[in-house]
């Protein structure tokens, strides 16, 4: 009867379906639905986030239609990721300026008003001089005035860093060239053997050598004659060989410089980006454009052992301070031609190389446009350690657990990078970021695959029991003596009540005293110099150990409780997870000590209220657990390696199986295809 | 931001307002490990606490345990005459510097006198008050509580409360021990159709208790008539039975062991049986119960009830003093039907006390009670009338499992 008034209703209350933009932006549910993108463009009141993503799509386009074909050296990378920041940065200072004008106007004069007068005219000459980057002024065919900028750039009278190289190329007539490098990153040898002596003593014999072959000495002349007219197109070109260059500086570049990394730049920006980065830059009189040159050659550690997460079985190597040695650590584990490495330059005021790797067949491409995004998006002053990215690019900053996996095994960002998860590796830095980073990856060590499951799932279950010990040990001991002594066995009672007799403290300021030395020595043991390391352990043992007893200041038992808190701490194998545990621990040992196991009950309801509500690049923190997704065999406890078919269900990847059931193929009496089969 | 930072500090607020109101050290806490009741002398009662000296206990920081063996030294007794139990409690504050805490207490003794004018009344607050602990046991000692507790010291202990448990865990491997804590005895005091059964003790008797060596049974003794030398003061042995709160009769060993295995506590034990065909001799037998024994009741003709008891057990052979060999299975009946007269005597004799005392502490009401539909019917076919004059049938069933390490028996030449 009343069946229209349904259809009325569900007529009334239709909403049009949203697709989700994607999973991985996080608080993307809290966010009011968006029209779609048309109106995004017309609302005038843009958000930062939508002109972010507007300006990558650009520059994307740009660098797709520049069809630079895919070519993976660094250089080429470098300097389209360059290409990238500078339209990024142009958009975002128009952003700014709107903002800024606001904020100036309601605050009236800057800060720093009498430096900038005092020194005006230098504010004055430093912000030409950044115009000439951001503008991206374009290099002079006239080699003079290139050198003059580029003294500018790298204030060379007094920065006695940046070299300035004039050769001529050994080619009849000479060819006036400069190449411009930074002294201390590049290797000299490099420079010498396949830079300077081909250019300089070797391009005439390649002359002699054609010539031999018949060619006319007027027709080698047609190279020099690009010094006069540097346009000049292939066609001109009669000989067959010398057809193939476009022209002199092409052939500089094709057949004179034996370098394996070569590119070109045509502004300052991409010359001094790439100068820094330890590349030299090669100029040739009467050419708008450089030769970038791969002479990257600073010093750097050797592949070590891990010195944080150490294991027992598994590889004993740890990444480096080196990008490129780092990205190779992963790659020499992945053979597969799908792993991608893409780079992106991260930071404002001194950009950091940066790479992003993950598997182009198994990644989730929302997860990896959500990466870069945040990424190209930090406008950082200091970004050249990983901590302080992930600062910038961690969803909740205020909360206390670590959104980031941080990790300096290859090996573990290999199997994340499978699992379908996503790296940051930041050149000069030995950890590497892995996200989205959930509770139960935190306490996981690669060891647990690598030894046999019962084993595995041993010691993670012993890592837990450390994790709790760590967090509730000393707020079980405050709650249960000094509330609910009921609860303690009495032999156990007389034997706390009797090692207290003596001790003036209330139960609560022993343990905080003793939470608080042992803090100390820890700190301590961080900081201390090594050639009086040895003295921290004589100390520190006698704080924590005898001396505090015998004096009356702590109850015995109390050390036996810092001692198993201090293991089941040290048994997290995170740092910076551990790092929350330690402070968190002080918490409640303050809620025990107001109401005992009540509090602590309190404490770990909201702890964990909180720790729900944390995601990591879109993902639950809790995710496999809550919310309810589907669980593999590795969330918790291990299973056999054979049962892990499938991958993790909250990153949702590409490929959903790990491995076709029969993972075992000689299981199949002799038919051993189940491996082959993919 | 804002409101986040509110939230936080308003349950953080709401944590403290608490204002550690329960924060107590337990070294400002006197710990009392016993309770004795006596009738008082010069008011209701005099209640005596047995407290704990913890640093006696721990070694004091670290040092050797101050007690040297004795075990005494290691607590103190304060006696008190009050009105009531926890009107001591406020007392003892005024002795002993430390607040005063029961919830450590192991036993709550009765003297014997006071049992039999009844301590239904005494036990009210501790069923109410948080600090008592039903698994606390309430302990019936021949003569005064305060003499028991003063003189109870242990001697493989330093703490007494520790004495105190162990004692009482006797009942997992002993039938001399009754198993009712605290809480069973509140239970069975409240229930028609059951009666509890408390734990006796005694100190030392020092006279002799028998006039001759006659053979007797290990279990016919009990706290107060152990013949022996040596050892602790404290004996416990045999139980106290109780009717509505008062203390009506003693049950030897024996009828403790039948007790418990009616209400299938008891574990095991070891008896002697006369051997059939060598007077004089014993037989020594494991006894383990195989099931709980069957009960069936039957409301009789007279309205009296008619109960048949199926008791089933198993057990080990362990020694057989006269050599004869039981162990091939032609013999094995005559041993067999050995134990089970010897056990129907026992669970006989423990029927008839019952009977005589009027207190059910075999617990027949309960299986009696499923007869009736409502329980106001149960409650006015009022069993514990009916029950002396009940009809009880009991029949017991022993085998034989295992012979022990000797499979056949050679008599000594």
């Amino acid at each position: 009867m009343f069946s229209w008034l349904k259809t009325l209703s569900k007529f009334i209350m239709y909403q049009k379906p949203q697709p989700a933009p994607s999973v991985f932006e996080s608080g993307i549910e809290d966010r009011p639905l968006e029209e779609g993108e048309k109106s995004k463009a017309k609302s005038k009141a843009k958000s930062k986030a939508k002109s972010k993503s507007k300006a990558k799509s650009k520059s994307k386009s740009k660098s797709k239609a520049g069809g630079n074909g895919g070519s993976d050296t660094d250089s080429n990378d470098s300097g389209q990721g360059n290409q990238d920041q500078h339209q990024l940065r142009d958009s975002e200072q128009n952003n700014r300026k709107n903002g800024s004008r606001k904020r100036n106007s309601r605050r009236g004069k800057p800060r720093n008003a009498a430096i900038q007068k005092k020194y005006s005219d230098k504010v004055a000459e430093n912000q030409d001089i950044d115009q000439i980057l951001n503008q991206k002024v374009e290099l002079s065919y006239r080699l003079e005035e290139n050198k003059q900028v580029l003294e500018k750039l790298f204030r060379v009278p007094e920065n006695k860093d940046a070299v300035f190289r004039s050769l001529s190329i050994g080619t009849e007539p000479p060819a006036q060239a400069m190449l411009v490098f930074i002294d201390g990153i590049t290797n000299a040898q490099v420079q010498n053997l396949a830079v300077l002596q081909p250019l300089m003593l070797l391009s005439g014999a390649r002359d002699i050598r054609q010539n031999r072959k018949g060619d006319t000495p007027a027709e080698a002349g047609v190279f020099l004659q690009g010094q006069e007219c540097p346009r000049l197109g292939p066609g001109n070109g009669e000989n067959k060989e010398t057809a193939v260059y476009k022209d002199f500086f092409d052939r500089v570049k094709q057949a004179v410089l034996p370098n394996n990394q070569v590119a070109e730049g045509r502004t300052y920006d991409q010359v001094v980006y790439d100068v820094l980065n330890g590349n030299s830059a090669l100029f040739i009189e009467g050419y708008n454009q450089a030769l970038l040159l791969e002479t990257k050659g600073w010093h750097f550690r050797s592949v070590s052992p891990p010195q944080v997460e150490a294991v027992i079985r598994g590889p004993q190597e740890a990444f480096t301070e080196m990008l490129r040695v780092n990205t190779s650590l992963v790659r020499k584990i992945i053979h597969r031609s799908s792993l991608v490495t893409e780079f992106i330059k991260v930071g404002y005021n001194a950009p950091m190389q940066c790479a992003v790797m993950y598997v182009a067949d198994l990644a989730n491409p929302d997860l990896v446009k959500e990466v870069k995004r945040r990424l190209e998006s930090i406008r950082a002053d200091q970004t050249y350690e990983t901590g302080l990215a992930e600062q910038m690019i961690e969803d909740n900053p205020l909360h206390m657990v670590p959104q980031v996996l941080t990790t300096e095994r290859p090996d573990r960002v290999a199997a994340s990078l499978l699992d379908g998860k996503v790296a940051v590796l930041m050149d000069g830095n030995p950890f590497v970021m892995i996200m989205p980073c959930t509770f139960f990856n935190l306490m996981q060590s690669p060891e647990d695959a690598y030894v046999r499951w019962p084993f595995g799932a041993f010691m993670r279950l012993i890592r837990y029991a450390g994790l709790f010990l760590a967090l509730l040990l000393p707020a079980h001991y405050v709650a249960i003596v000094a509330y609910h002594q009921e609860f303690i066995p009495t032999d156990l009672l007389m034997a706390i009540t009797g090692a207290r007799e003596k001790v003036p403290f209330p139960s609560i300021v022993e343990v905080l005293i003793m939470e608080a030395a042992f803090e100390l020595i820890r700190e301590a043991g961080v900081r201390i110099p090594g050639t009086i390391g040895t003295t921290l352990g004589i100390v520190g043992a006698l704080i924590l150990g005898q001396a505090a007893v015998a004096a009356n200041i702590v109850s015995p038992i109390l050390i036996i409780v810092v001692a198993v808190t201090a293991l089941g701490s040290f048994a997290i194998p995170n740092y910076s997870f551990s790092l929350s545990i330690r402070l968190l621990r002080f918490v409640y040992i303050l809620f025990a000590s107001l109401s005992g196991l009540l509090g602590i009950l309190v404490g770990v309801f909201i702890h964990v209220g909180v720790m729900s509500t944390v995601k990591s690049f879109g993902v639950p923190f809790l995710a496999p657990a809550a919310p309810v997704t589907r669980k593999g065999r590795d969330y918790f406890m291990r299973g056999p390696v054979w049962q892990q078919e499938t991958r993790p269900d909250y990153l949702d990847p590409l490929k959903t199986k790990r491995q076709p059931q029969f993972s075992r193929g000689w299981l199949n009496d002799g038919d051993d295809k189940g491996g082959a089969e993919r | 931001m804002k409101r986040v930072f509110s939230v936080v500090l308003l349950l953080a607020t709401v944590m403290m307002l608490g204002g550690c109101y329960d924060y107590s050290e337990p070294d400002e806490k006197a710990w009392i490990l016993a309770l004795g009741l006596d009738k008082g002398r010069q008011n209701v009662l005099t209640v005596t606490a047995v407290i704990a000296i913890p640093k006696a206990i721990a070694g004091g920081g670290g040092g050797e345990p101050a007690a040297g063996g004795a075990g005494g030294g290691t607590f103190f007794i304060v006696s008190m005459e009050t009105p009531t139990l926890l009107s001591f409690l406020e007392l003892l504050d005024t002795v002993v510097d430390r607040r005063a805490d029961m919830s450590q207490t192991k036993w709550l003794v009765c003297s014997r006198e006071l049992a039999e004018e009844g301590i239904g009344r005494y036990f009210g607050p501790v069923t109410r008050f948080y600090q008592f602990r039903r698994s606390a046991h309430v302990v019936i000692c021949e003569g005064r509580a305060e003499d028991f507790l003063e003189q109870g010291k242990p001697i493989l202990e330093d703490n007494v409360g520790k004495y105190y448990e162990l004692l009482m865990r006797g009942w997992r491997y002993t039938e001399f021990i009754p198993f009712d804590t605290f809480h069973f005895l509140h239970l069975k005091s409240n229930t028609i159709g059951v009666a509890p059964v408390a734990p006796l003790a005694a100190l030392n008797r020092k006279e002799p208790v028998y006039d001759d060596n006659t053979p007797k049974p290990k279990g016919a003794y009990q706290a107060g008539r152990l013949p022996r030398r040596g050892g602790g003061e404290i004996e416990v042995m045999g139980g106290a039975a109780f009717k509505a709160g008062r203390m009506v009769g003693t049950l030897d060993a024996d009828q403790v062991g039948v007790q418990k295995m009616f209400f299938g506590n008891l574990k095991r034990t070891i008896m002697d049986v006369p051997d059939p065909e060598h007077p004089g001799f014993f037989i020594i037998v494991d006894v383990k119960p195989r099931y709980n024994p069957r009960v069936d009741v039957r409301i009789g003709e007279d309205d009296l009830p008619e109960i048949s008891v199926e008791v089933g057990l198993e057990g080990t052979i362990m020694s057989i003093q006269s050599g004869e060999e039981y162990e091939t299975p032609d013999r094995l009946p005559v041993l067999e039907q050995a134990v089970e007269r010897a056990y129907l005597e026992d669970i006989n004799k423990t029927v008839a006390k019952s009977q005589a005392l009027g207190a059910d502490f075999l617990g027949l009401g309960l299986h009696a009670k499923k007869l009736f539909l409502t329980w106001p019917q149960w409650v006015a076919y009022d069993w514990d009338t009916k029950y002396p004059d009940a009809t009880i049938n009991v029949s017991v069933d022993y085998r034989v499992r295992r012979v022990g390490l000797i499979h056949e028996t050679v008599p000594l030449k």
